[in-house]
């Protein structure tokens, strides 16, 4: 019996050992032998060629709209494109695989700046300016630098280099539900206090009408994206001489207003809301105020979807004391460093990005977030938004005014702003003061510029 | 491969039997699955939690000793989501067991009744929905503003309960999709059991004339031990892998009050992308797991039955 054990489990050991041989070997081969045949040696060769460009994209209404035209730019050029689109966050996810591990499967990526910073810093992306500045692979015209939303273009840049060029851009905004608003007398408030006693006015939870809904669950795309805002009108800053200061007068009074509103004025279990359940609850007339993203007014403009089409008012945000912080969320298109293809996939960025191909994606297909300047003052773009009050000249304004550091550009924001996030949610919660909550987030909080 | 070497490693197999020759064979696919899929990333596992590995960095992976173990000691954040963990564990198992007992024995009493079957299927249905699925509607069911339970809730004059946003519900509300999703398993588990008990025992505490209060405690839990046991094993390795009911619904929040360690050991990994202190703190619950299951697969094999 005994002997017969030891047989098995030799066996098996031995088995294992053979195929952790066999598997390491495998892995070492696979990579290395395979692409690099096709992606060598054509380059220069203008005209009609097999080049083929590997483009990852989110899912997005951006790229929905960009999709159908891109057999004009193939017709062109010659250059096939490949299109990959992903979900977020799994696009992000992709990409930094991708990128971390050196392989060259992508020519050109899009992604938030955010990321692109962090990328940025590890080295894996290509410099556009010089790029840019290169008179034979670039069409001044098709480019029109100078045309991009001024602060969604500088997001993207760093010490003069230029990283990603803006495809899409929104921001947040005040909605109000006009009809409510005007039933109590209440104006439009234009300072953080103004909005605290509005949404007091209007806040009647029997009626199933609520104050005011925000962004309460935790996450760096939760509630922070929204408390951002607010922490920096109170004059709030995430890196104060490269320390963070969280526990500042600034930060413990943005966080206590954050709570207070969405406590006292907001729906119970503020602390569970993500955006799709704030969208909601506005949508349905039942909220008087929102703060979010400028995006949302074509969910709330479409009859079909909305209980409020036509009765939203759209406002800056509201003013703290240290002024009125609209955020910036834009999403950029970049070529990997180890992309070699590098000559093929800027023709793409420029064609895709140029001024002519957005106007027409964004006439098409309705979008709400293009980042040309030309594109916004265009009337074939602006009829769009006929129906929608004065959404298009406060979106615009905000954009313009937004800063583009809104959310510092540091190595680990997805971490202190989930840290954040649960710091907040449990004032929103009323589990922490903010004073404790700050405190806290001064202490365990650590940034990496 | 040398030929010395496949000598070596086959030569143990010409000392068996013909049979047990093509028995090892047929074993060949199973054994390279659970290498591939189960040894090699432990061991991986074990190797990264070793390290200081951030996906966001380069030439992170540095060999760093058991200093990730040393910061999970000193660790609160970690600590606290294990003690959740736990509290999760405990509390939805316990009132598993007792509903699913419960409507277990009902269903195996009503098993003549035309409708038995319908009944069965119609409780086992929650189990077939995927956690996703199950995290996302309760998460709408839950709404408090749109949600089915605050307008019932409303009905009763109740206007302000915010079920996974408030601090004091928070936690219960998650125990309840708990119950909802796994009771049917605990009562899919015990019905089985149930159904194959054996009739002699019954008929011997008839004629002996004990009651039927009698009979459950002292007959039909004694015969079911085996199936309690396994089915607990099971919930509590369900149990310690629940993560899309957490976070499709409540992230860990408010604060940190429902984040378990599963939740907490994904956030380190994907948000803070500190993939060695995450490593290290899955092999600590990998381990913490395996003692537990341990004690209950020592009760469930006892020594003189191996």
């Amino acid at each position: 019996m005994q002997t017969k054990k030891w047989i098995h489990t030799t066996l098996v050991l031995s088995l294992s050992s053979t195929l952790a041989l066999t598997a390491c070997s495998s892995s070492n081969n696979g990579p290395s032998s395979s692409p690099g045949s096709e992606s060598t040696g054509k380059e220069g060769s203008p005209g009609k060629t097999n080049e083929k460009i590997t483009f990852y994209a989110q899912y997005h209404p951006a790229i929905d709209a960009l999709k159908p035209l891109i057999p004009d730019f193939e017709k062109e050029t010659g250059i096939k494109v490949e299109l990959n689109v992903l979900p977020y966050p799994q696009i992000l996810d992709k990409q930094q695989v991708a990128l971390t591990s050196g392989s060259e499967s992508i020519d050109v990526g899009m992604a938030d700046p955010m990321y692109l910073s962090q990328w940025n810093n590890g080295g894996m992306l290509t410099d556009l300016s010089a790029l840019i500045a290169d008179k034979n692979a670039t069409n001044d015209e098709r480019l029109a630098l100078d045309d991009f939303m001024p602060q969604a273009l500088k997001q993207m840049s760093k010490d003069n280099v230029q990283y990603a060029l803006p495809l899409y851009a929104e921001t947040t905004e005040l909605f109000y539900n006009k009809k409510m608003l005007e039933d109590a007398n209440v104006p439009v408030p234009t300072t953080l206090d103004e909005l605290m006693e509005a949404a007091k006015k209007l806040h009647d939870p029997k009626k199933g009408q609520f104050g005011i809904v925000l962004r309460g669950q935790r996450g760096n795309g939760l509630n922070i994206f929204i408390w951002t805002g607010i922490y920096r009108s109170f004059g709030g800053e995430f890196l104060k001489d490269g320390a963070n200061d969280f526990d500042s007068q600034a930060g413990v009074a943005a966080t206590k207003w954050y709570g207070d509103i969405l406590t006292n004025y907001g729906p119970p279990g503020a602390s569970s809301i993500g955006w799709q359940e704030a969208l909601d609850t506005f949508s349905q007339g039942k909220a008087a105020f929102m703060i979010d993203a400028s995006t949302f007014a074509g969910s709330l403009e479409d009859s079909k979807k909305s209980a409020v089409a036509g009765n939203v008012g759209y406002a800056t945000l509201p003013k703290g004391p240290n002024g009125s912080f609209p955020a910036l969320a834009a999403w950029g298109m970049y070529i990997p460093k180890n992309s070699a293809k590098k000559e093929a996939a800027w023709k793409f960025i420029q064609w895709a990005l140029s001024p002519e191909v957005q106007l027409k994606s964004a006439v098409e297909h309705s979008r709400s977030d293009v980042a040309r300047q030309s594109v916004w003052q265009d009337e074939s773009y602006r009829s769009l938004f006929g129906s929608w009050g004065n959404w298009a000249d406060v979106t615009f304004d905000n954009i313009n005014i937004a800063s583009p550091d809104y959310r510092p550009m540091i190595k680990n924001w997805t971490q202190v702003g989930d840290d954040l996030g649960a710091l907040v949610s449990a004032v929103t919660a009323k589990t922490l003061t903010a004073d404790a909550a700050m405190k806290k987030a001064q202490e365990e909080i650590k940034i990496t510029p | 491969m040398g030929d010395h070497l496949k000598v070596r490693l086959l030569n143990p197999l010409k000392r068996l039997s013909q049979r047990n020759k093509v028995l090892f064979w047929m074993l060949v696919p199973c054994l390279a699955f659970i290498f591939i899929l189960t040894i090699y990333p432990t061991v991986y596992l074990l190797f990264v939690s070793l390290t200081s590995y951030n996906t966001m960095e380069k030439g992170s992976m540095k060999f760093i000793g058991l200093a990730n173990f040393g910061t999970f000691l000193t660790d609160a954040n970690a600590w606290h989501a294990f003690w959740i963990s736990m509290k999760h564990v405990v509390v939805t198992l316990s009132l598993e067991l007792v509903l699913g007992t419960l409507t277990a024995i009902a269903a195996y009493k009503l098993l003549n009744k035309w409708y038995s079957r319908w009944l069965r299927t119609i409780v086992l249905l929650p189990l077939m929905v995927p956690s996703v699925v199950t995290g996302i509607t309760w998460a709408q069911l839950f709404s408090p503003t749109n949600g089915f339970f605050s307008y019932l809730a409303s009905k009763f004059g109740l206007y302000s309960v915010g079920f996974l946003g408030d601090a004091s519900t928070a936690f219960s509300s998650l125990v309840a999709i708990d119950v909802w999703q796994w009771t049917p398993f605990i009562f899919l588990m015990i019905l089985a059991g149930l159904e194959a008990l054996p009739a002699e025992p019954y008929e011997a505490a008839s004629i002996d004339g004990a009651g039927r209060t009698r009979t459950f405690w002292s007959i039909t839990i004694p015969l079911l031990k085996r199936n309690f046991l396994i089915t607990i094993i099971l919930k509590i390795i369900f149990s310690f892998k629940v993560w899309a009911e957490i976070y499709m619904t409540t992230r860990g929040g408010p604060g940190n009050l429902t984040e378990t360690l599963n939740v907490h050991i994904f956030n380190v990994a994907f948000v803070n992308n500190n993939f060695g202190y995450a490593g290290a703190l899955s092999f600590v619950y990998l381990i913490i797991l395996n003692v537990i299951l341990l004690a209950f697969f020592k009760a469930l094999f006892p020594k003189n039955a191996v």
